[in-house]
């Protein structure tokens, strides 16, 4: 982006919008550095205390031998079946989860009635732990992946159906006003005003949702599956092969933190505006 | 409780009108009343002959707040009355831009609202509402929540603009050098319960200079409006001494 320097007519300043966000840089290049080795003297405490006799290999195995547990895991014939089953079941359910939690946030936020009417079951069902759905679900649609999708959608539509109705809701009155004002009809509100005001709000929902999406996967798959990473991890547990089980969980946090930041990147486009401020 | 007793006000296409009075005087009501975003209990608002039921197309409000949409550039902010009637087009590119220019802020067309500056993001706000082309404008202390010197900045603005572009304003304050610097006739309001108590011509032209407020008569002015506020307080001091 080129310089875009121009002149406060209030102050007469100059105003310099491209260096306004760049001037934090140096200082983030810093913690980044100090981030970096405080997860280095993590892995050191980590390859140290087994290697010392502090902790047994079997609790606890070195570092390195999780290194080469999880190279030895990634090249085995069926790792990929099970990465592809919880992939799958983590996406399918993240994604229906988002579009439930957003259909019934908008009824919700939108209509009075429909919310005077629904909200109650919808506090029931969120004060229920979800968790204990999971042996139900899979009596429901069997051991196959549906009931992964069906246990991860569960869980993962609610914090986007919470967002969306509240953010819904937290238009502020003098821009409906405004809207008035102008002859606005109701879906000319909906659509330029309210659902961009909700869009932060719906993002940082459809974030903690993702989360949730993985955490449904995985417990589904602990409760009952035979194949999938989360069985893996079960399996691995059983026969003591520890460091398979770390290697495992590794794989689980890379994914996650993959997704998570893949949904970052779009949030940082979709919501380029400022979003701690609402209406200016 | 009431909060507005009968009010009956006539106002001339191209005239200034500010309402003054301190909080609880119903200014802002009748201002909303005025604008159909409020219904009035008795009563109607008579628009160019006809009675006024729903917002208006050829009137333009402007809050206290700027209340620009944040994801929205300022050029953007100025096309949404366009784009809501769709009228959107050729025109309204290029009435925006003209507007933009005369409020100054050419430069930050294509800037979001949360980089400009709370002066910056009002003249924007006003630009919305000149692109608008109303007939009538409705401020709701539009520069109340600016510095000094911008809202005297902001002052002059408006008095020329509104004048070169023949538009009806009705303008409410608690602030009376600005009432008095801004108005044809300056409509003072009283509270418990929300009235008219007096009506001050101000019979000088117009666009104004910032000398008129070194003028004896702008003085003299002042102190009407303050006379007829302190007056009205006194008669609507509560026979049971109490506050409501």
């Amino acid at each position: 982006m080129s310089t875009y320097t121009v002149t406060d007519p209030d102050t007469g300043s100059e105003v310099d919008l491209a260096r306004v966000r760049k001037e934090k840089d140096p200082e983030r290049w810093k913690w980044r550095a100090i981030s970096i080795v405080v997860v280095l003297t993590f892995l050191a405490i980590w390859e140290l205390l087994p290697r010392l006799g502090l902790v047994a290999p079997i609790i606890l195995p070195p570092a390195s031998a999780v290194w080469a547990g999880l190279l030895e895991l990634v090249v085995q014939e069926t790792f990929m079946g099970h990465l592809r089953v919880t992939l799958v079941e983590m996406v399918v359910g993240f994604v229906i989860g988002t579009i439930v939690g957003f259909s019934i946030g908008v009824g919700l936020g939108v209509w009075e009635s429909v919310k005077k009417s629904v909200y109650p079951l919808v506090v029931a069902f969120q004060s229920l732990p979800k968790i204990v759905l999971a042996p139900l679900l899979i009596t429901w649609f069997g051991y196959g992946i549906e009931s992964k999708i069906a246990m991860a959608v569960v869980i993962a539509f609610f914090p986007v159906l919470i967002n969306t109705m509240v953010g819904l809701e937290t238009v502020p009155d003098e821009a409906r006003q405004l809207m008035r004002s102008m002859r606005a009809s109701r879906s000319q509100v909906f659509r330029k005003l309210s659902l961009p005001h909700a869009a932060p709000f719906i993002m940082a929902g459809i974030k903690t949702g993702l989360t949730f999406a993985v955490i449904g996967a995985i417990v589904g798959e602990f409760v009952g599956s035979s194949e999938g990473l989360g069985y893996l991890l079960h399996a691995y547990s059983f026969q003591l092969r520890i460091d398979k089980v770390f290697a495992v969980i590794v794989i689980l946090s890379a994914i996650g933190a993959i997704l998570y930041f893949a949904i970052d990147w779009l949030e940082r486009r979709l919501v380029y505006w400022r979003n701690d401020s609402g209406l200016a | 409780m009431k909060a507005l007793e009968p009010v009956n006000l006539s106002v001339d296409r191209g005239e200034f009108i500010c309402l003054v009075g301190p909080s609880g005087c119903g200014k802002t009501t009748l201002l909303k009343i005025t604008a159909a975003l409020l219904t009035p209990t008795q009563g109607t608002v008579v628009f160019k002959d006809a009675p006024l039921l729903e917002p208006s197309r050829s009137i333009g409000v402007m809050f206290q707040r700027p209340v620009l949409l944040p994801w929205r550039t300022v050029e953007k902010n100025a096309y949404l009355p366009a784009e809501i009637s769709g009228t959107m087009g050729p025109a309204t590119v290029e009435r925006v831009a003209r507007v933009l220019a005369m409020v100054g802020l050419r430069d930050f067309a294509t800037a979001l609202p949360d980089h400009l500056s709370g002066g910056m993001q009002q003249r924007a706000a006003l630009a919305r509402t000149l692109a608008y082309e109303p007939e009538l404008m409705l401020m709701d202390e539009p520069f109340g929540a600016l510095d000094e010197f911008t809202r005297e900045a902001m002052n002059l603005e408006l008095s020329e603009l509104t004048q070169q572009a023949g538009i009806t304003s009705l303008f409410v304050t608690h602030n009376i050098p600005e009432a008095v610097f801004l108005a044809d006739r300056v409509v003072v309001m009283s509270p418990r319960p929300g009235r008219i108590s007096g009506i001050v011509e101000v019979p000088f032209p117009k666009p104004r200079h910032v000398d008129f407020m070194r003028d004896p008569a702008f003085t003299e002015l002042t102190f009407e409006v303050r006379r007829i506020l302190s007056e009205a307080e006194a008669k609507s001091t509560d026979p049971h001494g109490g506050q409501r």
